[in-house]
């Protein structure tokens, strides 16, 4: 059984900030919005065919399936909240937590019963700037930790702990497009266990800058930017004796267009990248395109969620040995979700969802996919 | 940054007119584009445009009107002040002399009401003519888009379609009555009783309180129509957001492919200008301010009716 320290550590501090940050010294100012707790089963099936050096043991079998219940919270504190002036504040602390519990079966060695704890914590300040523009400033804190992590092919991605910062500039509408700027920093640290060393090959600190432009009408806006990214790999080998530790450099450039009506909305967007690196295993290119609608359907109170996201990537060099590390650096990658809400009773809302994933390797075209259905009921106690 | 975060930056973005400029501002696109070379046929073009003029006289008719009558119920209001200062000076001819001004500024109050309605209903039916119309020109323009194999007429075609679906869903979102025109109302301050009051003076403070309930009850009514838009908007984003959140909690979406880079700002709003401001309240806030005021109507009315009773008991007090 596999056990986290630090990020059930995470867990617990988000645990304890939390209801501080709720009572604290502001509370005639504070606001909580939009509360709402999460619970749910889901039924799951897994096919795959490939190892993981992540994954502390190795199964032979293709195919396993688990049942799943899980429990979640999200809500956001409006610490600060201003209107009326060019200069207007806008604070606010978004959490977001849960559980989830599997019973997994099919495995040749014993069934497993992996357990997921998750906590996010999301800080953002805004401010108007005159006549100038918006200036953003946030900053982002994850962590989750797995225990009983299966083998392939029941992929469940390891525990890590991560932190982000960005601030990001908007201009005012120009000619009815408004530029924008950002610059962020993240740190990620996966958590290793013992026997499981190797994951501490997958922390990594990147820094990041974007430029983009932005055309904004009644009912639709179409996005397009640019970037560049530079992410180290401080306990990666290279192969390269001279620079030892991988270093890659990314370029990324992409479009995105939504639209944004009363009762509907929807988005298609596409993005290229471009990964070079000083060691020349993880150099790819690739493409994605992502689509999503949410709309209310005309009978029975539904509502509709669709998204996908459909991932193509090639390798600059052919590679004569295993070079990915399933579940994070996996070759192309494919997700689809759909599903269909509806009210229950004030304040509870049901939800049906059927989910699909698919990463592969470029070698030996193995590969791992995954087929959810999922029963959720989201409540809001206001 | 979350995609709650988001909204509510979008939203702080978003673009904010008055009800006049409103009713200006998405005519010269479609003037513009339905006069020139158009793909309508001229008959077409021309109906549209005589709608749309209409529109927009009835837009400035109502806009004139509602501004008269918030003058008229200042000038009511100053006329309430002359007639309570008599009153505590005990001057009689005074009193009498402001007691007719009153009832007079009553009258033309009433009648700038009467205005207002009759400038509202007609705004109501030019409204719905210009979404008639507009409909029947996205008609006639999906019916062209089919026809056509010419490229260039297609993508015209195709971006005026755009341009009248698009005004079509502006016109059809918008209301007629700022929440600011409730607080309005009851800008004439309270109507009292006097034991000096007379018939005249009874049935005519009777008949604005009750001229004001009703005036009170349009616009719970209104505001009824505005909190259901509201909220529609906001179970969209409350489902929306739960599915994402859904998805995503557990990192079941993250496969690395797509997630090499950290979120970025992709999804962020525009900022359109410096100074529109009203539209940054998040749409919790905006359906918990037109809930207060509904409140504040509805207790503004009870009281009113219940006030307007009293008067008219009194005046069968009189006339018995």
């Amino acid at each position: 059984m596999m056990y986290d320290p630090r990020g059930r550590r995470v867990a617990v501090l988000l645990g304890l900030v939390l209801p501080f940050l709720v009572v604290g010294p502001a509370a005639g100012q504070v606001r909580l919005q939009d509360l709402v707790f999460t619970g749910g089963v889901s039924v799951e099936s897994y096919e795959g065919n490939l190892s993981a050096v992540t994954v502390p043991v190795i199964d032979s079998t293709d195919r396993a399936s688990a049942a799943a219940g899980e429990f979640g919270a999200h809500g956001e504190l409006r610490l600060l909240e201003s209107s009326g002036t060019p200069w207007d504040r806008y604070l606010s602390v978004e959490f977001d937590a849960g559980f989830r519990q599997f019973a997994a079966a099919g495995f040749e060695l014993r069934d497993y019963a992996p357990r997921e704890w998750v906590g996010r914590l999301d800080l953002s300040w805004w401010q108007r700037l005159g006549g100038v523009g918006l200036v953003t400033a946030a900053g982002t804190f994850r962590g989750r930790t797995v225990a009983d992590r299966t083998p392939m092919p029941l992929f469940l991605q390891p525990g890590y702990a991560t932190a982000r910062g960005a601030l990001v500039f908007q201009t005012y509408e120009i000619e009815g497009v408004s530029l924008e700027m950002s610059i962020d920093a993240e740190s990620m640290d996966y958590q290793s266990v013992s026997l499981l060393s190797q994951l501490d090959l997958l922390d990594r600190r990147s820094k990041g800058f974007e430029v983009g432009a932005l055309a904004n009408r009644e009912s639709w806006r179409m996005r397009f930017y640019g970037g560049a990214r530079s992410t180290e790999y401080h306990r990666q080998d290279s192969f390269d004796p001279e620079d030892p530790f991988r270093r890659d450099r990314t370029l990324h450039m992409g479009a995105l267009w939504v639209l944004n009506l009363a009762a509907v909305e929807a988005e298609l967007g596409v993005e290229g990248t471009l990964n070079r690196s000083n060691s020349q295993r993880p150099e790819y290119d690739a493409v994605s395109g992502r689509a999503a609608v949410h709309a209310p359907l005309p009978f029975w109170d539904l509502g509709l969620h669709l998204y996908t996201v459909l991932t193509g990537k090639t390798y600059v060099h052919d590679s004569p040995f295993v070079r990915l590390v399933p579940g994070e650096e996996a070759d192309n990658a494919s997700v689809a979700y759909i599903a269909l809400d509806r009210p229950i009773v004030r304040n509870l809302g049901a939800t049906v969802r059927f989910g699909w994933a698919r990463a592969e390797t470029d070698v030996g075209n193995s590969y791992y996919s995954r087929f959810g259905t999922s029963f959720l009921l989201n409540y809001r106690p206001s | 940054m979350s995609v709650r975060t988001r909204d509510h930056r979008r939203r702080a973005c978003a673009t904010v007119r008055s009800p006049s400029f409103r009713g200006l501002r998405w005519l010269v696109p479609v003037v513009l584009g339905l006069l020139g070379a158009g793909p309508l046929d001229a008959q077409e073009t021309s109906s549209l445009a005589q709608i749309q003029a209409r529109h927009e006289s009835a837009v400035r008719n109502y806009d004139a009107a509602v501004t008269a009558a918030e003058a008229q119920r200042l000038l009511l209001d100053e006329e309430l002040v002359r007639v309570n200062l008599a009153r505590e000076r005990r001057d009689d001819d005074a009193l009498t002399q402001a007691h007719r001004r009153f009832q007079a500024e009553s009258k033309e109050l009433r009648r700038l009401e009467d205005t207002t309605r009759d400038a509202e209903s007609a705004l109501r039916q030019a409204r719905q003519a210009l979404l008639d119309g507009l409909d029947q020109a996205r008609l006639a323009l999906e019916a062209q888009l089919v026809a056509t194999t010419d490229q260039r007429t297609t993508l015209l075609i195709y971006d005026r379609l755009q341009g009248v679906t698009s005004q079509y869903q502006e016109l059809e979102s918008e209301s007629l009555v700022p929440p600011a025109a409730a607080t309005a109302l009851f800008s004439s301050g309270s109507i009292v009783f006097d034991d000096r009051d007379g018939r005249d003076e009874l049935l005519a403070k009777a008949e604005i309180l009750e001229r004001r309930a009703q005036d009170a009850d349009s616009l719970i009514a209104e505001l009824d129509r505005r909190i259901e838009r509201l909220q529609s908007r906001q179970r969209l984003e409350r489902n929306r957001n739960d599915f994402l959140g859904g998805v995503e909690r557990f990192g079941d979406t993250q496969l690395p492919a797509i997630a090499t880079r950290p979120e970025s700002v992709r999804e962020e709003g525009v900022p359109a200008d410096s100074t529109e401001i009203e539209g940054s309240l998040p749409l919790e806030t905006q359906i918990e301010e037109l809930r207060d005021l509904q409140d504040w109507l509805r207790e503004q009315r009870v009281f009113d009716l219940g006030l307007a009773a009293e008067f008219r008991e009194r005046l069968m007090q009189i006339i018995e």
